[in-house]
């Protein structure tokens, strides 16, 4: 009757380790959402070929993002990083109207992933600051997330280069996280 | 097989004929970043019709997707007819329309030397601000 290493670390350190994986189409603002939430700064990107992960410690958690590229051919790449993701963050850009069948598509093609069966939803709503944004209600309905009955899942409205929304999103995760 | 192949990634559809990276630098112009200048673009913006090297590209992603749509040359996608009105158009048709009327301003266009910042500066001004657009004649002048 061993510890594993995760509670052990929990114990020790009083942290509990959760593996979380960003997606979403390129240009969503994974990168600058991810560094926002490490750095509290908004940094300047370029596109991300391959990953970026950080560890992040926020309300007694400490959370292991995966940031991973989002071009259209790279994405085949993402269920390489399926394995024990605990929460899955879905990125996407409410400014981009045209893309939105294409990230819902996306989204519902990995969801269905055995890997990723018990991991939880958090959809970041970016880009909340546009002009043309669409609004939280909206987004819900073009990605069908009320069609995910068997899943734990919540969206909420940032704009990653102002920092809103980003920590309510993980008040969330680490309040369903902490449950397990 | 509906979409035009990349070179790099090749699965299941293997290139027929030039890639897009091909096709779309062939174009005089195209074979550097429409906007500093460096060599061997791999990024491009498909509504301006332009290429991009990736420091670029990622200050046009900053614009949002109302002024800029950044994909990569090699890593996306590119439907045949998104190819075809992209290569119809192209770095120097942009640059004579975007930058007509620099010379008036006295602003120095950047290269891939200047900083960062110097680089959103001259991007923004030129795509949002649309500060080098020759001004049209007016109406009073051509009477």
């Amino acid at each position: 009757m061993g510890l594993s290493i995760s509670s052990l670390f929990q114990r020790l350190f009083g942290k509990k380790a959760v593996r979380i994986l960003m997606v979403g189409l390129d240009a969503a603002g994974k990168t600058t959402i991810l560094y926002k939430l490490k750095l509290g700064e908004i940094v300047t990107t370029i596109p991300t070929i391959g990953f970026n992960v950080e560890t992040v410690e926020y309300k007694n958690i400490s959370f292991t993002v995966w940031d991973v590229g989002g071009q259209d051919k790279i994405r085949p790449l993402w269920r390489h990083y399926f394995q024990n993701t605990q929460g899955l963050i879905f990125v996407v850009d409410t400014n981009d109207r045209e893309r939105i069948q294409e990230a819902s598509a996306e989204l519902h093609k990995i969801i269905q992933e055995d890997e990723l069966k018990d991991a939880v939803l958090l959809v970041f709503a970016n880009k909340q600051d546009l002009p043309n944004a669409m609004t939280i209600s909206d987004v819900t309905e073009k990605l069908g997330l009320n069609s995910f009955h068997n899943r734990t899942w919540y969206v909420h409205g940032t704009c990653a280069v102002q920092g809103s929304g980003l920590y309510e999103g993980l008040d969330w995760l680490s309040g369903e996280l902490s449950k397990s | 097989c509906s979409k035009v192949s990349a070179p790099s990634v090749g699965r299941e559809c293997p290139p027929e004929g030039p890639s897009v990276l091909q096709q779309v630098l062939r174009l005089p112009g195209n074979e550097r970043c429409c906007d500093c200048g460096r060599a061997d673009p791999r990024w491009a913006s498909i509504n301006l019709g332009i290429t991009l090297c990736i420091e670029c590209s990622g200050i046009h992603r900053g614009l949002g997707v109302h002024h800029s749509k950044v994909r990569s040359l090699t890593l996306d996608s590119w439907e045949p007819e998104l190819l075809k009105l992209f290569c119809a158009l192209g770095n120097v048709a942009n640059n004579h329309i975007y930058e007509a009327g620099r010379d008036v301003t006295g602003v120095n266009k950047v290269t891939a030397e200047s900083s960062r910042q110097q680089k959103e500066q001259w991007i923004k001004a030129k795509y949002v601000e649309k500060r080098f657009l020759k001004e049209l004649p007016s109406p009073a002048s051509c009477t």
